[in-house]
């Protein structure tokens, strides 16, 4: 199995010993991933020392939302909303994944 | 839509609890409303919180399907009008952004003539909008 299917397959084991390029580092210090937004996705650059409201504050840019900006996190597709104060690679963002830019909490009363 | 969107509301709420849809249109067409999504929710008679994961996965199947929400629609047990959460906590935040009430648990007649609908301002702020100057019903 190579690295590509290792990743796809959810593989630990390669992010101990996966390159740096594939989650931004080394000779990538910058790469490109995709965020949806309400069913829109765009591509995203960013930086693997910026962090994860850095990424959000861009995503944010990018889809022209104007206000109320507050309410979006970032989210994996499966788990809980990333911390804005981590940085990218802290937060394993690698080259290619899809994040999801959606509010923190939907309430009504 | 709206006849479904009633049956979801009763159904669901069974005169005694809130519930929450969204309407969906596509992004080649965003004008055009045709289909409505019902989110997993907790709710009593006066509140409602939608399931976190249920948003995630609602967010990859919007974009499978080339759809995005455009108006959330709610229930309230009596009046209908934007409560300090409904204000706080939307779907979506963004200028334009629409958001229904409809009085009794949707248990009145089918249709909108007591319902309330505020519309995100370029402020961020809610204000109450004419229902009929910004939804247009097809009979078809």
């Amino acid at each position: 199995m190579d690295k590509q299917e290792q990743k796809e397959f959810g593989d630990d084991s390669v992010e101990s010993g996966r390159h740096d390029d594939e989650h931004g580092g080394g000779r990538d210090k910058t790469f490109t991933i995709s965020v949806n937004y309400n069913g829109l996705v765009k591509p995203i650059e960013v930086d693997k020392d910026e962090t994860v409201g850095d990424v959000r504050n861009k995503a944010i840019a990018a889809f022209g939302i104007t206000s109320n900006p507050h309410l979006l996190g970032l989210f994996p597709k499966d788990g809980p909303e990333l911390s804005d104060s981590q940085t990218v690679k802290e937060a394993k963002i690698k080259k290619g994944d899809e994040l999801l830019l959606r509010p923190s909490a939907v309430r009504a009363g | 839509m709206i006849e479904e969107t009633f049956e979801v509301f009763r159904s669901c709420g069974d005169n005694r609890r809130e519930c929450q849809l969204y309407w969906l249109s596509g992004w080649d067409d965003p004008l055009n409303l045709v289909a409505v999504a019902h989110p997993r929710h907790t709710s009593s008679s006066c509140a409602l919180s939608i399931e976190s994961a249920w948003i995630s996965a609602f967010w990859s199947d919007l974009a499978n399907r080339g759809l995005g929400v455009r108006i959330q629609v709610h229930t309230h047990p009596n009046e209908a009008f934007h409560s300090p959460t409904d204000d706080a906590y939307p779907l979506l935040g963004e200028v334009g952004f629409l958001s229904m009430v409809i009085p009794d648990f949707a248990m009145g007649p089918v249709g909108f003539g007591r319902a309330y609908l505020a519309e995100i301002q370029a402020n961020g702020r809610w204000l109450q909008v004419p229902i009929n100057e910004r939804i247009r019903i097809d009979d078809d």
